[in-house]
């Protein structure tokens, strides 16, 4: 519930950087701080609403007004020098030949360590320290690239060794079906996620039940996966079967997720991780795949396998089906998205639209496995729920994409002869 | 000038503020539609010269990071008390358009002429160069950043998408044609070249596509007799670019020599051989370019109750006809009065001071 006070954050915020001097080059147009500068910056590492909690709302009463002005001035000198500091290195990024990302996103948080650290930029000093920290950036990927992926999949012994590997682990695999298959609370946890204290409860009694291992268990012998069937969506043909090694990847037309090679499931992770700094090497990324790619469900821990499958029988909504709070959440964001594509001249037909709760399923597999691949925690209710609306918009914008590029094409088809500009005695009729 | 701006809470997270007495869902989903994606909100223009827009909220804590520069702030903190309390209610608040109001019409203006421009020899409106256009679209987009969504389309990304207009620009600083806007022009390139080197977006990599522009299509049917009508020209119901956006680019005629109707549509400059389709409750026939303009033949009836369609690219009918024109008009008189807007982004001014094409 929003709180009811006196002044909005962004507005307090944008007086108290008014006062400072010194930061011209992150003042957006109207004298406010550019807005990644508030959210990369001022919010997380001057503001500290976590230890500050006066000042974590976005709407503020006056103790909080006076505590973001303090802070702020507070941080006034090492502010002004990081946005020094992000000149000199912008310039040490031209001087490298580094174009990659977007400067502000990589850049406005280091440059405030190093204003911390190390003061203004002196002269004789700056653009060293500046090359540094920006061949520091770029080294931090090396081990983890898709280059380096490649090249250990290429090596005949390597290959040998982890195929050796995936065959002992797949048949070593358990296959009954055990684990509780009946419906345990798949409903009131759906219904508990949005904002119910009792949501953590629900979700920790359906991961002791292992009702989603036995549901991706139910993927290896044969027909439905128990008391959740849109999780068939995860394989184009059931029973699943034993993942490929692989050799190439065409992203183009990934297949379901558990068609997928192990060297498709450790590409993509490479391919969507921005900090790859977070990821271990690449050898150990595909042992650790090996082991994935054989557990129910591709995923290793009950937790990511138990938000699978409330996604899973989540993804009803897009279709217009399901009661719980969750279905009406994302029926209401789905439904918005169908008039804003009719706004923006970006329609499909209704079939086109039909598979939207299989991209659901693959989506969310997709980011689940990445979470797992990085190590990142258990997800709390609140952070589930996030999730399951953050692959909703996911499905949104790849349909927005999809329709973009169809439209794309349809515009390069080459004009027929006579037809192309030039051509004149254009009549509305012909005789 | 201060605007009475409505507030109404339909209960939990879903609040609609509207301008003038206009409901801004009205418009929606049509070619009258100026909205802009903002964080937490959609913002819909209902009138072409509302200085603020009509929202649909449906994250009330998300858009108070901006709707104080844009509504100001009595309205942030109107809309904010009446979110809190979770129930239905309204509140009429005198607004201030805040300094990002501007910049926000102008980015949801951008974006409705790349959508809904209609471009139409038969009407007389020239079109635009939509990568100049695209251009401005990202200064605008950056400058009010802060009130844009996640799901809008970002600066950098409108810059990618129309880096070629910077060569269009460079034409137009050396063509004395153009030399009334050299001042414009040269702002312009300036403040693009800045918003690149700030987001890190490559713009000399960029192809020009040609202007598709000189070649344009003369007019309709003549009339010898035989019979002979026009039909509906939903231009709205298939992608931009391939028919004139006239009421009277499509026509049809009795033919003698075999049993159906000719359905003849006036092409749009440059327009590529998209496979359209004639669909009526007989089916569909195919609707071809050809170098004297769109031919079909569709089978005799009553008469030729056809639609032009882009089979996969189906919006469904939106109202009923006489709706359908009408909000067809409405988008027109919005192009019509940007054409005479001194204010207007250069390539609106460009297009309409065109004396090669009008």
């Amino acid at each position: 519930m929003e709180p009811t006070g006196r002044h909005p954050r962004a507005r307090v915020l944008h007086e108290a950087w008014s006062r400072l001097s010194g930061v011209e080059t992150w003042t957006g147009p109207h004298g406010a701080p550019l807005s990644r500068v508030t959210k990369l910056v001022l919010i997380p590492l001057v503001l500290r609403p976590m230890s500050n909690p006066l000042v974590a709302g976005d709407l503020l009463d006056d103790t909080g007004t006076a505590l973001v002005h303090t802070l702020v001035a507070e941080a006034g000198r090492p502010l002004a020098a990081a946005s020094t500091w992000y000149d000199v290195l912008k310039a040490a990024r031209r001087r490298l030949g580094i174009s990659g990302g977007n400067p502000q996103d990589r850049y406005l948080q280091r440059c405030f360590e190093l204003a911390v650290l190390h003061g203004p930029p002196q002269p004789d000093s700056a653009a060293e320290l500046a090359e540094e920290v920006l061949r520091e950036s770029e080294s931090q990927d090396a081990g983890r690239t898709v280059t380096e992926l490649h090249r250990l999949l290429a090596d005949p012994t390597t290959r040998a060794r982890i195929r050796g590997e995936l065959d002992r682990t797949w048949r070593a695999r358990p296959t009954t079906p055990y684990g509780d298959l009946s419906a345990p609370g798949w409903t009131e946890a759906l219904d508990a996620l949005v904002e119910s204290p009792a949501a953590g409860a629900a979700l920790a009694s359906l991961r002791d039940s292992g009702a989603a291992a036995a549901a991706g268990r139910r993927l290896w012998t044969g027909d439905a996966a128990g008391s959740v069937p849109a999780l068939a969506a995860l394989a184009d043909v059931l029973p699943a079967r034993e993942p490929a090694l692989g050799d190439g990847v065409r992203t183009a037309d990934l297949p379901a997720p558990l068609d997928r090679s192990v060297h498709q499931r450790t590409f993509s992770v490479l391919r969507a991780t921005s900090a790859r700094e977070e990821l271990a090497e690449v050898g150990e990324l595909v042992a650790d795949e090996v082991q994935r790619s054989c557990a129910p469900l591709g995923l290793l821990d009950e937790d990511t396998r138990v938000t699978l499958a409330l996604g899973a029988l989540a993804s009803a909504a897009l279709a217009g089906d399901g009661s719980t709070a969750v279905h009406r959440a994302l029926r209401r964001r789905w439904e918005r998205e169908r008039i804003v594509a009719r706004s923006r001249r970006m329609t499909e037909s209704v079939a086109g639209t039909g598979d939207a709760p299989r991209a659901y399923v693959h989506r969310l597999w997709a980011r689940l496995h990445g979470r797992e691949v990085r190590g990142a925690g258990v997800l709390d209710a609140g952070e589930t729920w996030d999730l399951l609306e953050g692959v909703c918009r996911s499905v949104v914008l790849d349909q927005r994409e999809r329709v973009r590029r169809r439209l794309r094409a349809a515009g390069q088809d080459p004009a027929p002869a006579g037809a192309g500009p030039g051509a004149t005695d254009r009549t509305g009729v012909g005789a | 000038m201060s605007t009475e701006v409505v507030v109404t809470s339909y209960g939990r997270d879903d609040l609609v503020l509207s301008v003038g007495g206009r409901d801004p869902a009205a418009t929606l989903g049509g070619p009258d539609a100026v909205v802009l994606e903002a964080d937490g909100a959609l913002l819909v223009w209902a009138s072409w010269d509302d200085e603020l827009p009509g929202a649909l909220v449906h994250d009330p804590a998300a858009v108070q990071r901006w709707l104080w520069e844009v509504h100001s702030e009595p309205l942030a903190l109107a809309l904010a008390a009446l979110a809190a309390g979770g129930g239905t209610g309204t509140v009429t608040v005198a607004a201030e358009p805040g300094p990002l109001a501007g910049a926000a019409r102008l980015a949801a203006r951008g974006h409705w002429a790349a959508r809904w421009w209609p471009t139409s020899v038969l009407d007389g409106l020239p079109g635009l160069d939509t990568d100049v256009l695209g251009l401005e679209l990202a200064v605008a987009s950056q400058e009010c950043e802060r009130v844009l969504g996640p799901d809008e389309e970002s600066p950098a990304g409108l810059l990618e998408a129309h880096a070629a207009g910077v060569q269009r620009l460079r034409e137009w600083a050396t063509s004395p044609v153009h030399a009334p806007y050299a001042g414009a022009v040269a702002r312009l390139r300036e403040r693009v070249e800045a918003l690149a080197d700030e987001l890190g977006v490559e713009l000399s990599a960029a192809t020009t596509s040609p202007a598709a522009r000189a070649d344009f299509a003369l007019a309709a049917a003549g009339g010898d007799g035989r019979a002979q009508g026009s039909l509906e020209n939903d231009w709205t119901a298939y992608p931009p670019g391939l028919l004139d956006a006239s009421e009277s680019a499509l026509t049809w005629r009795a033919d003698l020599d075999s049993p159906g109707w000719r359905v003849g549509g006036v092409a749009a400059a440059g327009a590529v051989a998209a496979p359209l389709v004639l669909r009526g409750t007989d089916g569909e026939q195919p609707f071809e370019l050809t170098p004297t303009g769109w031919r079909g033949l569709v089978p005799a009836g009553p008469a030729p109750g056809v639609r032009v369609a882009l089979p996969g690219f189906d919006p469904g009918p939106l109202g009923g006809a006489g709706d359908r024109l009408a909000a067809r008009e409405r988008a027109r008189g919005f192009a019509r009065a940007w054409l005479a807007d001194p204010g207007a982004p250069l390539a609106v001014l460009v297009a309409a001071d065109d004396p090669e094409d009008f």
